[in-house]
This record gives structure tokens, sequence and C-alpha cells, in this order.
């Protein structure tokens, strides 16, 4: 049985480079690789020469779904049809290469032929139930949850949202800046998905400073910066939060009075009030200092 | 120290055991002469944990005596023993005259026969001479360790070996189980039509038969339970009462009756056996009839009691609630119509969205204040789409 | 468990690879030296101390010592700023504080204040509309609010009339012009908006300028948490709560000052420690309620003159009815129970409920259950049932269980003859309405329509009001 053509095999041998490939000094390697118009039951000459005529970059082309104007003029379909391919996969393959001189996309699932079609991806959130609410505040809610009681921290985070919602604007204080780009003070009130996410975003640390223990001699830990991801850094910056929440004195009473102390915070780190950004300070700072320690011969070894 | 204490047990074990079966006498394989040798020199043994038991006067005593009467000699044919048996005069008649018969066919028997029966004779003697000999122990043996163990009857050598000549046990089984079905299909096909002859066409009771019995039976087995008899009735259908004197009889009945099936159950397991309950429970139910006939008092003061009762209330599906082809229309009808008017409403502007509500209301102001200060450019262009976007981490 | 001697002061034993050659052989008779000097032994070497090294341990130098166990080193640091700690009741206040406007969200267009008329129209059944100002300073002053309701997401306290709001209005309305008075309980479902309908009827009697008297929690008369004193010379005996009466004698005055500064008394009471003779404004009377001793004998005066003839109509209002339809939980010198109704500002209530005492110039005491704070009362449930079976006319009235003891005669006589109103959920185009508010003032983002509407209709138990804003308002996805 002859192998399956079609474009896929061939792109996956392909390397996507940045940066401009070397020349092809060698000929004879572009004849060696194996292109889609192989086949490996009749190989005769005139599709030798053929699939030399095929380099591999023109696969990466179309593979990157550049229009066909672009493509090399060499390697027309009526040039490859001339050269006389007849098996079906063959036929398939010039009717993929079709659909992209008609600027399709060969590889589309939708004209594959699916009964009903695909749906839009990504699915919309709401319709999901898993994905009913904005990420960070699933995260958030997940962090303020105390012995797996999920339902009560969820009530917590809605009144968290509510309070921030009839909260008067925030003045923003222009020593701590907030994330670039982020919606006007008086904006956020209307949102307060927003601005609890522009709260937790701005005071979230860039590092973490990992201690390397002994490294540096004498039982001495060294310490590294290391880059956070975004998940994680809103982890950090909401564990602070919540740290800072803890050791304020509660000025109330009734369930409702956690929730409100957190969001107070929030506020408070948003105006530029709260001792996080402290806390983040503090640790960007030393990782500035302890950059010098990534040039450590500890590392340099490895 | 452990060596001690095993030799102590070992020596525990061969005295009492040995002691006990000579006594006994459940075992008499060995020759009893050799046995009561054995238990001689057994006795002898200065090591053992346990009191020696001494014969006491009485039965015990007899029983070895008797034994060494009975083997003591040597018959050298069935003549000489038979002779000898005559001789008692504890036989009965029967057994002596049986027995002088046999003497007189052995006289009478050809010498050729009496010469081979006596030849026999010596030859079993010959060879159990040293079976009765009385074993005594080496003296620079170790517990006698090197006597051989006549107790092991069987040589197990080899006996698990597998011939190649049968099944397994598990093939073994698996026939059996095959014959066991074979048997009761056997049953099935043979004996149990025969059973359609006792047959009884099924009567339903009448409107008189109002009480149900249950009985209990353990298939001839004694069970403590087979006594009990339960009875059942519906007091409705005792219809020689009024509403008002089945009112009181559920009332008597008190937990025995059930409000959610309207039925009195009792039970009775006081008596000995299962007709004498039967009779206690038809009595009681005669005596409750002839007490909620009596008209002195009919309890009207007191409501019927049902606490010992937990009504249990199954929730059924609603039939309203069912799919019918109608219900489906009229469902379609509802969706075509607020579809409708959400399109009349879409059109004629009185559609409120939440989010275009913000958004005007958060551009109200800033158009109000973009007439006072300067637009500030911004590289790449303004986004105005992008004001309300939730900001990105920075990463 | 780690060497006492530091490896690195070994290998200085051994002579470096990196020494030039000339030099090994001083550096090893050195160390050679040094070993003779210091053999091996098993205690440490007690050097002079260097000075000026970095180690901080007793032990100096390059002994190091052994690890050390933390105790609570998971333990999270969490101890709380020596703040000024919250004065006595500064927590209950945060408790029940009532936030009634929010300046973010955003004003309604359309939106009107009520007018007396409104609520009467059933045109205006499935409106929301606002309460004016001076409306909710007096619903404030009679604590018609509760902080369970979401007054403090929106911009200003705004109402939606329901179809029973109508009903109950015009019914009010109509006992008020007969100079009858109307006796109700509402119940219902848990958050169906009974206080909710209690303030609606407030509000109906303070634009009509009615007097309005609101016991706002049944529970503070009889969970023994005011003080109370047996009424001298009263038999049987009664019990006065002062304290209470004091405050709802301020409240009163507060909130009715517009229709009490135009009464003038028309009884003398001369019980009074105070004289205030005949004519003098009824603001006076209120007033001289300072201190708690004389309350209850103020409150007394004041309740008469209330109830004499020619003056406005009354609504006296309570919510947490089966608080006060048990044995409270105060007791007697004899240190029995003393029951709820032998509290006499309790059982003036349950004798205008009852139709004891009625007001001659008509008006309505309204009462409302609670679902989420009730004490078990069997009578209670039992009356509302049967009366609300009387009611519809339905065939068989439930019968209270004959083998049953907790049921009380006194609570079943009270409740003999109240109407019962029963609230359940709002139709679809009340929610609709609702909805639209709540989009409107920017609160809701989501565009309503008929299937945002149906969701979350269906969500709230069709149509429980309390849950359908517990499922657009208190939640996460907004």
């Amino acid at each position: 049985m002859p192998p399956r053509l079609n474009l896929w095999p061939t792109c996956r041998a392909l390397a996507f480079r940045t940066r401009p490939a070397n020349q092809w000094s060698q000929p004879c390697i572009a004849a060696r690789a194996r292109s889609f118009a192989d086949r490996t039951s009749n190989n005769n000459n005139n599709n030798n020469t053929t699939s030399s005529q095929w380099p591999e970059h023109r696969n990466a082309d179309i593979a990157a779904g550049l229009p066909p104007s672009m493509l090399s003029k060499s390697t027309t379909p009526e040039e490859i049809d001339a050269a006389g391919f007849t098996s079906t996969e063959n036929e398939k393959a010039l009717s993929q290469l079709q659909l992209v001189t008609y600027g399709l996309n060969p590889f589309d699932p939708a004209v594959d032929g699916h009964k009903y079609g695909l749906p839009d991806l990504p699915l919309p959130s709401e319709m999901h139930m898993k994905h009913r609410y904005d990420p960070a505040i699933v995260q958030f809610t997940k962090l303020l949850m105390q012995d797996g009681k999920l339902s009560k921290a969820q009530r917590d985070m809605a009144i968290i949202l509510n309070y921030l919602r009839s909260s008067p604007p925030p003045k923003i204080n222009p020593a701590r800046p907030l994330v670039p780009g982020s919606p006007p003070a008086s904006h956020l009130p209307l949102d307060p998905v927003s601005y609890l996410t522009l709260a937790i975003d701005s005071v979230a640390p860039l590092i973490r400073i990992r201690a390397y223990k002994g490294l540096a001699g004498g039982g001495a830990s060294l310490d590294v910066p290391m880059p956070l991801a975004a998940r994680q850094r809103r982890r950090t910056a909401f564990q602070w939060i919540l740290d800072a929440v803890n050791k304020k004195k509660s000025k109330g009473s009734g369930r409702t009075m956690f929730p409100h102390r957190v969001a107070e915070e929030i506020v408070a780190v948003v105006e530029g009030r709260s001792s996080v950004w402290d806390k983040r300070h503090i640790v960007h700072k030393l990782g500035t200092s302890a950059r010098a320690n990534l040039n450590h011969q500890a590392f340099r070894r490895r | 120290m452990a060596s001690t204490a095993n030799s102590l047990r070992l020596g525990l074990r061969g005295s009492s055991s040995q002691i006990a079966r000579l006594q006994t006498g459940t075992r008499p394989s060995p020759p009893a002469a050799v046995a009561v040798a054995l238990a001689a020199a057994l006795r002898r043994r200065c090591l053992s944990t346990m009191p020696p038991r001494w014969a006491a006067d009485g039965k015990d005593a007899e029983a070895p005596g008797e034994l060494e009467l009975e083997f003591s000699r040597n018959y050298a044919n069935p003549g000489e023993f038979l002779a000898d048996y005559l001789r008692k005069d504890t036989i009965t008649r029967a057994e002596r005259q049986q027995a002088a018969r046999m003497l007189e066919q052995w006289k009478e028997a050809p010498a050729e026969l009496q010469g081979q029966y006596e030849q026999l004779a010596r030859n079993v003697y010959t060879q159990a001479a040293p079976l009765k000999r009385p074993v005594q122990p080496r003296k620079n043996s170790f517990w006698n360790a090197e006597e051989k163990d006549t107790d092991l009857i069987t040589d197990e050598v080899g006996e698990d070996d597998f011939e190649e000549d049968d099944i397994l046990s598990m093939g073994h089984g698996k026939l059996e189980e095959h014959r066991e079905a074979r048997e009761y299909s056997r049953v099935t096909v043979w004996e149990m039509p025969l059973l359609s002859k006792f047959a009884k066409p099924f009567v339903p009771p009448t409107g008189d038969e109002v009480l149900r019995f249950r009985y209990t039976t353990y298939m001839g087995e004694f069970h403590p339970a087979d006594r009990k008899v339960v009875v059942e009735f519906c007091p409705k259908d005792l219809r020689s009462l009024t509403d008002a004197q089945q009112l009181k009889l559920k009332k008597l009945a008190g937990p025995r009756y059930n409000p959610e099936k309207d039925i009195i159950k009792m039970s009775c397991e006081i008596h000995e056996h299962q007709a004498q309950n039967k009779r206690h429970l038809g009595d009681m139910i005669d005596r409750m009839i002839a007490t909620a006939k009596d008209p002195t008092d009919m309890f009207e003061d007191i409501p019927l009691d049902t606490r010992h009762h937990t009504f249990t209330v199954k929730p059924k599906f609603p039939k309203e609630w069912r799919m019918t082809e109608e219900r489906r229309k009229e469902l379609e009808a509802i969706r075509q119509e607020a579809f409708r008017l959400d399109e009349a409403r879409r059109t004629g502007g009185g559609l409120v969205d939440g989010v275009v509500r913000i958004q005007e209301a958060l551009a109200a102001p800033q158009a109000a204040a973009a007439e006072l200060q300067p637009v500030m450019a911004r590289r790449g262009g303004a986004r105005p789409g992008k004001q309300n976007a939730r900001p990105q981490p920075r990463r | 468990m780690s060497a006492p001697n530091c490896l690195r002061c070994l290998l200085q034993l051994r002579p470096s690879v990196a020494l030039p050659r000339h030099l090994l052989v001083a550096r090893s008779t050195a160390a050679i030296a040094i070993a003779w000097t210091a053999p091996f032994s098993t205690t440490t070497a007690n050097n002079a101390k260097t000075g000026g090294g970095g180690s901080k341990d007793k032990t100096g130098g390059h002994i190091r010592a052994g690890k050390k166990i933390k105790l609570g080193k998971f333990k999270k640091n969490t101890t709380a700023d020596r703040g000024k700690a919250p004065a006595p009741g500064e927590r209950k206040a945060f408790r029940k504080k009532i936030l009634l406007s929010n300046n973010n969200a955003l004003p309604v267009p359309g939106l009107v204040d009520l007018t007396p008329e409104h609520m009467l129209d059933p045109q205006n059944a499935a409106t929301v509309l606002s309460i004016p100002d001076a409306v909710v300073d007096q619903l404030r002053a009679v604590e018609a609010f509760k902080p369970t309701q979401c007054w403090g997401v929106f911009r200003k306290p705004s109402m939606l009339l329901r179809t029973e709001t109508i009903d109950l209005m015009n019914r009010m309305k109509g006992a008020a012009k007969q100079k009858q008075t109307l006796r109700l309980v509402v119940t219902g479902d848990r958050i169906t908006g009974k206080s909710m309908l209690l303030l609606q009827a407030m509000t109906h009697a303070f634009l009509n300028d009615w007097i309005v008297v609101n016991i706002p929690e049944g529970q503070e008369l009889t969970t023994a948490s005011t003080e109370y004193a047996a009424i001298p010379g009263s038999d049987p005996v009664r019990y006065m709560q002062q304290t209470y009466v004091l405050k709802l004698i301020q409240a009163i005055r507060k909130a009715n000052e517009k229709v009490l500064s135009k009464l003038s008394t028309v009884q003398s009471h001369p019980e009074l420690p105070q004289h205030i003779p005949v004519g003098s404004p009824l603001m006076q009377l209120a007033n001289s309620a300072k201190e708690a001793d004389n309350a209850w004998m103020i409150f007394q005066a004041l309740w008469q003159e209330l109830t004499a003839r020619g003056r406005p109509p009354m609504l006296f209002a309570l919510d947490g009815l089966s608080h006060i339809m048990k044995v409270s939980d105060y007791r007697s010198p004899a240190f029995e129970l003393i029951h709820a109704h032998d509290l006499a500002l309790v059982r003036l209530f349950v004798e205008s409920l009852g139709g004891a005492g009625a007001f001659p110039n008509g008006g309505a005491v309204l009462a409302a259950t609670s679902r989420g704070n009730s004490p078990r009362a069997p009578s209670m449930e039992l009356a509302l049932q049967q009366r609300e079976a009387e009611q519809a006319k339905a065939a068989d009235v439930p019968q209270p269980d004959p083998f049953f003891r907790g049921y009380d005669e006194r609570v079943q006589a009270a409740l003999r003859t109240v109407q019962v109103l029963k609230l359940s959920g709002i139709s679809k185009l009340e929610a609709r309405v609702l909805m639209e508010y709540w989009a409107a003032s920017g609160i809701l983002r989501t565009t309503v329509d008929e299937s945002a509407v149906s969701e979350k209709w269906t969500l709230g138990g069709n149509g429980v009001v309390g849950e359908m804003e517990r499922a657009a308002l208190l939640t996460m996805r907004l």
C-alpha cells in the first residue's frame, strides 16, 4: 500500500527558523529528503527529479499559510500534474494545493467533512461549567478558600466584588503606579473584576528569590532571582494581601467581616497605601542585588 | 535451655500417650504382650513429669490381665483353639454347639489340610516373634531416637506424585458439577411433572374469609420461630361492624394498625405449637370484635393514634411536566413569542443592555472632559476598544 | 549529626595543588606542627576568640554548632497590630450597618419617585419606583431597612411594585377609609420579600401621613437582651421593657415628626411625672421620654393619645412574628419562664393583631414571619395554615395533631381572626422589570432579554426575589 500522502508529514519535518537559514549548498540533501511526492512502491527517475525540484522551504511557505502568489513560480500545480501523479493520495494533495491557490486553508477541519461543523473556538466561557468565572477570580477564590469550603469562598469573593463596586473610585497614588494601560480610576468601580485583577497584577512581584542552600560557601545560602509566571505572580500577590489582612485588627463582626477587610486592603493597594507595595519593593530590590549571583561559579559549572 | 524444654516435652508425650493408649485399649494394633512389655519398660523410665498412674483395683486392672490370658498361648491349629474355647464355662449353649460342630469338622478334615494350617500358624508365629519381643531401649541412645516409628502405617513417599494417568482435581470438581447439574436436570424432567398430580386450583378467599394467616416452616428442622403465626386483616372487611365500631376496632388495635394500608397485623408465638398460637389469635380477634361492638364506651373522645407509623410520601413526577406533543408546541410558541418580543424591543430600542449602559455612561463624562483637555497622542494609535478590557499582567 | 569540626579546617591540612612547589614544603611542615600541637581529641578546641570573624556562634571560628531545632517553624506570624480595640457596640454597628446608596451605580433614566397614588393603581404593577428622600429618612428612623437587603448596590433606594403590594396597599387604604383595622400576617418562603412588603406598607403609610410604629425585630423583645421589670400593680403580672420602649418612643417621634407636630393632646395624664396639660403638642409628650425609668408610662400615654378619636390612621408593624409567639427567655421572680404575651409591649401588639385593641381611626396591624431566623412555633404555623385554608375556602382545613403537646392556646387565640398573605415568587414580567432596573443601574452586565430573564427567574426558584438577587448581584460573575 502506498503511503498516505498529504502535506502534514512533510511539514512535521520542518524547522521553523526566525533567522534566515543557510543557503542550500548541497542540493543532494534536498533530493534525499522525503518529500510528499515520494513513492516507496514505484520509484522512477521522473519522480526523483520532481522531488528535487520541490525543496522544503516551499512546504514551509504553504504550511505558514502564505498566499499562493508568494509561492515560487516554478512549482505550480499544473507542472506537478504534468509530471504525472495519478494515485488518489496525489490527487488529494493536488486538491489541497488547489485550495491553497484559492486562498483557503487546506487543513481546515471544517472543510474535511464534519456533519455538523465544528464549534467556534474558543468556546464561550459562560457555556462551560468550569469556565463560568474569570480565571483570575477563580484563582483568588481558591486562595480565599479555607478547609475546602469553596462555596463560602465564592460568597466571600462576591462580597469583595460588591464592596469594590460600591466603594468610591480610588485615588491613585502616582508614586505607586499601576499596570500600564489600566483604565482610569473612575471606571474601576463599575467593573469590579478588573478592579480586583488590576490591584493584584499591579502589586504582583516579577521575581522571587530562590535561596540555594550552602552554595555561597560556609553554609551561607546563595540568593538567586527567579522569574515568575503570571499565575505565580498573582498567587504571591494575593497571599501577601491575605497576610496583610490577617495582621490587621478586625473592627467589626459577622460573616461579612473577612471579605470586607480583604476588599479594604485591595482598595488600599490600588491607592498605594498598602504595606504589600513595600514587600514588592523589597523583593525587587533584593532581586536586583542578587542579580550578580546568576554568574556564580556554581552555575557556571553546569 | 530450649533443647531441655523440648526433650522434656518429648518425654512427656512419649510416656503419657503410650500409657494412655495401653490403658484404654483403643489401639490394639501392636500385640498386647508387646505393648504390656513396652509399657513396663516405659514405666521404668526415670524422667517423666507426670506421676506414674498405677492400675487401680476393679475393671481397669482386669483389662490387661484378660488380654494376657487371651493371647498368652500360641495355638498350633484351629482344633486346639476350639478345644480350649469349649473348656470355657462362660460361653452360651449355642456357641458351644457351634464350636463343637466346628471342632468335629476340623477333626474330619484331611490330615494334609491340617498340616498346612499348622504350618501357616507356625509361620505366623515365627514371623511375629520379633514384634512380640519387648523393645529394650539402647543404653547409649539419646531419647531412644533410633526407634522405628511403627505408627506410620502408610508409606507417604510419592503419594502425591502425579502419574500422568488422571485429570487434575479441578477437572474432577468440574465433572462433579456436571454430574450434579445432570442429576437435577433428570429430576426436573422425570420427577417434577409428577408433582402436578398434587396441584390444586387457586380459589380466591371469599368475602367471609377475612383473616390472612402466615406460618413459618423450616422444612422439618427445629426452630424457635416456627411456632409463630401472623394474622392480617382489614377492618373494612368485617362487614358486621358499623363505621364507628370499625374505628373503635382500629383504636383497640393500637400500634398494630397500619393507617397507610388500613390493615391490622398481629402475631402470636407464646404457645408451643402453631395451632395453639393460631387459636389464640382467633380468640383475640373475636374478643376485639366483641369489644368493638360493645356500645358502652365507643372511645369517641380518643383520636386515632398514628404516631407509631411514619407516613412516607413518595414524590411522583407531575403529570403536567410530561413532555407531550402539545407541551412541546406550547413551549415552542412561548419561545417564538419571547424571540418576537426581544426583536421588537431590539428594533424599537427598548432593550436594556447592562454592558452598553456602562460603556455609554463611562464614555459620556470622558467626552465632556475631552473638550477641555488635549488628547495625548499615543504610539500605535488610540485603542478605544481596549479601554475596558481587563488589564493583562506584565510579562 | 554534623561533625563538630569544620571540614574545611581539615582540608587545610592537605597540601593545595595550586600552591607553588617551593611553598609546599613549608606549608606542610606548618600543618604537621599544627597537628602535633593539637592532637585528636573528642573535646572541642577551646580557642581564643579571633575577633571580627563573621561567625556569631559562641563556639567561634569554624566550629559548627549542631542542627538546631526550631520550634513553630511553620506557624504563621499572625500577631495582630496593636491598634485601638473597637468600642463596645462598634462591631455590632458594623454588622448592622445599612448603606442605602452607591454613587458608582448609574442613575436610572426614567425612574420617578413614589407618590401616594402610585401604590394604589393596579396599572403600576411591575414597575420600579424610587422612594422619596424624606420617606427614606423616616423608614431609616423606624429601622425598616434590613442589612441583608441589597440597597447599597444601587444609586437610590427603589423598589418593585408587585401585584401583592398594590393589593395590600388598596386593602390598607380601604380599611383606613372605613375606620377599620386591617390585621394581616405576611408569610411565605425564604427571601420572597416579606420584610420588603412590610417596608412598602410603611412607605405607603408615610406617604399618606399615617402614624407608623414599627418593631423591626420581634427577636429583640423576647431573647432577654433588653432590661425588663414587672409593672407594679398589674395582675396577672406584666412586664415592661423600659430601654426598648424608650428607643421605640424616640423612633416614633423621629419618624412621625411631620404628623405628630400637628397634633396636640386631648387627655390629661396625671400619672406622668412631667405635667402635660391638655392641648399641648404631642411632640412635647414624646420628647418627655428622656430616660428609661418612666418610658413605659409615657409610651402608654402616647398610645392613648394616638388611638384617640380624630387621629390619623396608624400602622403597627412587626417583623419576625414567631419570636413573639412562644415562651420568652425572660424569667419571672420565681425563675419561671415568662410567656412572650406577658411582656407588655408584645401584648400590645398581639392584642392589636388579634383584634382586641382596635384602632378607632382605622389603620393596619401587619406582622411578617421570618424563615431564616425563626424559632419553631407550631401553634403559629398551624394557625396561619388554617387561616390560609379558610381564606382559600379549602375543603380540608389543617387540624392540630391530637397527640402533640407543644401547642400554645394563647397563640391560637391571638391568631384566630387574622388575615394571611402568602408571598411566593414574582412573575416573569416583574422579573424582567426588576432586571432591567439592575442593568440600567450598571450592576447587571448582561442584555436583559427573555432568555436572561428566564434564566435568572428559574435559577431563583420560580422568581423568588432574594434568590434572583443572589444569582444576579451577589455572584462572582459580574
